[in-house]
């Protein structure tokens, strides 16, 4: 797995530096969630007043009950979920691309030259072969919205206040799906905001009439699910093997193994309950799975690493498993080939550090000689100045 | 192997990401190796009218498996004389304090490790920190003792042994 092949997979609010618009890296920003800085997922509001996502702030207080940037005290059951805020992400998240692509100032640039390569420079953008000319014109659609265009109440189309209150309005009363050429021009742009594969339809002036309003404002839930409570940590170890068969999740490993998976259950379970899109149980047992995974390899790594330390330290090298992670036994061997490096090219260094003593004590005599010319060319300015004053002296 | 993008794994490629964008000045950091973001290796030079000016000091970054809910911990490679860094390298700062572990009190709780604290904050945390030593919590007596009753001769210790990392 090699992360430097994915770093650019990861969005981050400083993709919005180089378009056309930096300051929605502000916007973007402000979506995210503080704790996982990726965008909010099942948004909750705390007490205090702040959002984050529902897993991350539980998994926090299970640990402590602080909200992390003020500190408050903040409890479980004063969470409250934010279902319009989560629309916005998503439609945010969903169109990101789209709107990068479209703000983006080589597209710009290129959109001063003749339609032809405009269309290519789109359709390689794309990528899936999808010539898309209206992300061009819905830029110039921007553009002219900031020119203070007014929206016709009827059409949605936007164009200047004397257009809407001369002709076009009772044309627009008299025929709604109004298919003037302006109204066409138009309504292709619009398409900027939808998907690619939704632009082709939206030509036609009859979708344009009906605003697509997506939003969703009741989760997906088919059945009102409670949420569970807290795990009592003082249950016997029966009791909990109980709960834990009850929502058919594994029954193996240590006391402390048991709440801890007890524990991250109750949080995805919960947290699940603050999403627009619940997912299945089953989904959530897997992602439990995939989470316990994660931290037994973490700790068998740093077991393996404590062993090879171990085994270093006492000199037997038979240890057959090579190490996955950086550990100590690798640190020395860096430092080592740091000390051979320095004692492979001493000789080099002590020559630079010759050459640039020697400069400096060169640029030392110059600037003495320096200082001894301007010393003389001082001493003849002043004989000039006395000459001239003489000179003064002797005219007056 | 762990799953591609565990919350831990995200959040660090996030933060490389930033840090390689944003770089701080005098300090570097980056993974020791292409598989692995959870060690990361970071070079933080000597602060400025400083006794460590000119130094540079390598240090490891350790983080665990629920970053950013615990702290890493902070290991310096270069030997360094330091009131608030152990013999051995580890680093004693209140940013890599998780804010359960501190019975005495002697940090508040806003100076301590918090899910929103990063990478970034910790190395300037650090840099600060050398620049300007804890008296209050000292890791290494003997560097806090000289530096609290002769800081001539904690300033001429701290520059021979930077004398001596650079190997000159």
């Amino acid at each position: 797995m090699n992360f430097n092949s994915n770093i650019n997979e990861v969005s981050d609010p400083s993709d919005w530096d180089n378009c056309k618009l930096p300051s929605l890296s502000n916007l973007d920003s402000l979506l995210r969630c503080q704790i996982c800085k990726d965008f909010l997922n099942a948004p909750v509001l705390t007490n205090c007043g702040h959002v984050f996502c529902s897993i991350c702030i539980r998994r926090t207080i299970s640990n402590s009950n602080k909200c992390p940037l003020c500190l408050e005290e903040t409890y479980e059951s004063s969470l409250r979920k934010v279902l319009i805020l989560d629309n916005i992400v998503k439609w945010f998240n969903n169109n990101r691309n789209d709107l990068l692509k479209n703000l983006s100032i080589d597209l710009v640039n290129d959109s001063q030259n003749d339609s032809s390569s405009d269309i290519s420079v789109i359709s390689e953008l794309n990528g899936n072969g999808n010539v898309n000319v209206n992300g061009n014109e819905g830029k110039k659609e921007k553009e002219e919205v900031q020119d203070n265009l007014v929206e016709c109440p009827i059409c949605g189309v936007f164009m200047t206040p004397d257009e809407i209150q001369g002709k076009h309005i009772d044309q627009c009363l008299k025929n709604p799906n109004g298919s003037t050429n302006r109204n066409t021009k138009r309504t292709t742009s619009r398409s900027f905001f939808k998907n690619s594969s939704s632009s082709d339809e939206s030509t036609t002036p009859k979708n344009t009439k009906k605003r697509q309003i997506n939003i969703q404002l009741q989760p997906n839930s088919i059945k009102k699910k409670q949420r569970i409570p807290n795990l009592d940590t003082s249950i016997s170890t029966n009791k909990l093997k109980e709960k834990l068969n009850y929502y058919k999740l594994p029954i193996n490993g240590k006391r402390n193994e048991l709440e801890q998976r007890m524990k991250e259950f109750i949080n995805l379970y919960n947290a699940n309950l603050d999403s627009i899109n619940p997912v299945s149980d089953i989904s959530l047992i897997s992602k439990l799975k995939k989470w316990e995974s994660l931290i037994n390899n973490n700790i068998h790594s740093q077991n393996n690493n404590n062993i090879h330390s171990d085994t270093n330290s006492n000199n037997s090298s038979a240890n057959s498993s090579p190490p996955i992670t950086f550990d100590e036994e690798t640190i020395r061997r860096h430092q080592n080939e740091h000390k051979s490096w320095n004692k492979k090219n001493k000789n080099h260094y002590e020559d630079l550090i010759k050459i640039a003593r020697m400069n400096m004590q060169k640029q030392k005599n110059k600037q003495l000689i320096n200082n001894e010319d301007n010393n003389n060319n001082n001493k003849h300015h002043i004989d000039d100045d006395e000459l001239s004053d003489i000179d003064t002296e002797l005219i007056t | 192997m762990p799953p591609k993008f565990s919350t831990a794994h995200k959040r660090l490629l996030r933060e490389l990401k930033e840090i390689t964008k944003n770089p701080i000045d005098g300090i570097i950091a980056s993974p020791l190796n292409d598989n692995d973001l959870f060690h990361w290796r970071c070079i933080i030079t000597g602060p400025n009218d400083t006794p460590y000016e000119f130094g540079i000091f390598e240090a490891i970054l350790n983080f665990p498996s629920d970053y950013p809910l615990s702290p890493p911990t902070m290991k310096f490679l270069t030997p360094i004389f330091h009131p608030n860094i152990y013999k051995d390298g580890k680093v004693c700062i209140s940013i890599l304090h998780s804010p359960g572990n501190d019975p005495l009190n002697y940090e508040s709780a806003d100076e301590r490790w918090g899910p929103l604290q990063s990478i970034e904050k910790i190395l300037l945390s650090v840099s600060s920190m050398i620049a300007d030593p804890n008296p209050n919590s000292p890791a290494n007596i003997d560097a806090a003792v000289l530096w609290r009753n002769n800081k001539d001769k904690y300033n001429e210790t701290v520059k021979k042994l930077v004398i001596d990392s650079l190997s000159l």
